[in-house]
């Protein structure tokens, strides 16, 4: 059976994916951000399969979870490279 | 199995260690503003999780697997919050952007402006000072053909009583050297003659146009149908001369100089007369009609019409469809009319069909 806080987890991650889904005509707009938002499409990706991990394929799942953890982190940090790199050339 | 989750995590504890020395080496950075501390925290998360599942793995410690449940809820509201705090930047960059762009435009708007008032005032400044150049001018020239015209009269009063005298003479030698001679000096004085007449007709057009150009205009409430029904009474003979039946339907009134709109008036029935089609018995039409703000009348006739090519030139100072014609005038009633149409802020327009009639269309602002 999943988790209490699974479950919540899920729940706040399927708000901001609303969120995006609605505004994303506005979020598009700035490419830069895409990096950010796949970043968090992985996260919200982990935070399912952490869910669905209780029903079927246990192990892949935790895998899959792990992974989609790894590349959210590391699409994190590409993005906060890439906007404050942004910033600086247009300071400069 | 366990191995690859392992590499996972440790992969993801060196990109959050990254990500947390780039933000310290860019920290500076003015789009950071209020998201450094969120930025910070969110990396810093990632990392206790990530070295939560090393440990895991390693079997060392299980304690933090306790906390990371909470962490991962922490975490998800605080990626809200700077995907929120994000977007509201963005916006904030885009409504800036479209305010520099808007102050922008208005700048260039001002400037135009200025620039277009400017060029109204010089282009005011020439026109008025081309309308005293054509005063001036017409009404200087009109006293020296005066005395050409004067002159070349007593010319042919002199040449008369020279050929008279050469008659009495009887001196048929001499009548036969200075006959000759009289003819050519009176052929001479008839084509000065014919020629200042003209250019006395041209001098008077042109005093007329540039004074209707700086008469003073009252603007009041004219009352068409009165106005309309004088100019017939004035062109009474006229109107019987060439047998035309004239129809008057109710006008409405306008705002306008009254003095200028008879002139208006009046010479588009005195054009309408003069072009009837001698082949049909004559009808002139005067209606009107209140059309939103505008009074529009129109001056219908059954004449000989005018082909679509002169629409343009028949306003044209001077300007005859056909010279030759001695009833078609100097050519300076439509231009007449045409100038108070665009001193008295109105218009006017013409349909015609060559053979059938024409129609003269006045726009004018309706009285209220």
């Amino acid at each position: 059976m999943f988790q209490q806080n699974e479950l919540i987890t899920s729940i706040v991650v399927a708000g901001i994916l609303a969120f995006l889904v609605v505004n994303w005509r506005r979020v598009k707009r700035n490419p830069s951000d895409t990096w950010l938002f796949v970043s968090f499409l992985f996260y919200a990706v982990a935070m399912v399969i952490t869910v669905t991990e209780h029903f079927f394929l246990p192990e892949l799942s935790n895998i899959l979870e792990h992974l989609c953890l790894l590349l959210h982190t590391i699409l994190f940090t590409a993005w906060i490279w890439q906007f404050t790199g942004q910033q600086t050339e247009i300071r400069e | 199995m366990n191995n690859w989750i392992a590499l996972t995590a440790i992969l993801g504890f060196l990109a959050g260690v990254a990500g947390i020395v780039l933000l310290l080496r860019r920290h500076r950075s003015p789009l950071l503003k209020g998201n450094r501390l969120l930025l910070f925290v969110l990396l810093l998360l990632g990392l206790f999780v990530s070295v939560s599942n090393t440990l895991e793995w390693t079997s060392l410690s299980v304690a933090a697997d306790h906390y990371e449940d909470f962490i991962e809820i922490f975490k998800a509201f605080l990626f809200g919050i700077l995907i929120y705090s994000v977007f509201q930047n963005r916006l904030l960059e885009q409504v800036r952007e479209n305010e520099t762009r808007y102050r922008g435009i208005c700048t260039e708007m001002r400037q135009s402006q200025a620039q277009r008032e400017e060029l109204l005032h010089k282009l005011e400044f020439k026109n008025r000072e081309l309308q005293s150049i054509v005063y001036i001018a017409s009404h200087d020239l009109k006293s020296p053909l005066v005395n050409i015209l004067g002159f070349n009269g007593e010319l042919r009063i002199a040449c008369r009583k020279l050929s008279d005298t050469l008659e009495t003479l009887k001196q048929p030698e001499l009548l036969k050297a200075v006959k000759p001679l009289v003819f050519d000096i009176q052929e001479a004085q008839t084509f000065i003659e014919s020629g200042g007449r003209k250019m006395e007709v041209l001098i008077n057009g042109l005093l007329t146009v540039s004074r209707i150009g700086t008469q003073p205009i009252h603007i009041e409430r004219v009352d068409m149908n009165a106005m309309v029904e004088s100019i017939l009474r004035t062109m009474k003979f006229q109107i019987q001369t060439s047998g035309a039946c004239m129809k008057i339907k109710p006008l409405p009134d306008c705002m306008a100089d009254a003095a200028q709109i008879n002139q208006v008036f009046t010479n588009l029935t005195d054009n309408a007369l003069k072009y009837l089609d001698p082949s049909r018995p004559g009808e002139i039409t005067i209606s009107g009609e209140l059309n939103d703000l505008s009074a529009v009348y129109r001056v219908t006739d059954n004449g000989i019409g005018i082909r679509k090519q002169y629409f343009e030139n028949i306003f044209e100072i001077y300007h005859r469809l056909d010279p030759t014609d001695e009833k078609s005038g100097q050519g300076l009633g439509l231009t007449i009319v045409n100038r108070i149409m665009e001193r008295l802020n109105g218009s006017i327009s013409v349909e015609s069909e060559y053979g059938k009639g024409s129609t003269f269309i006045i726009r004018l602002p309706a009285a209220v």
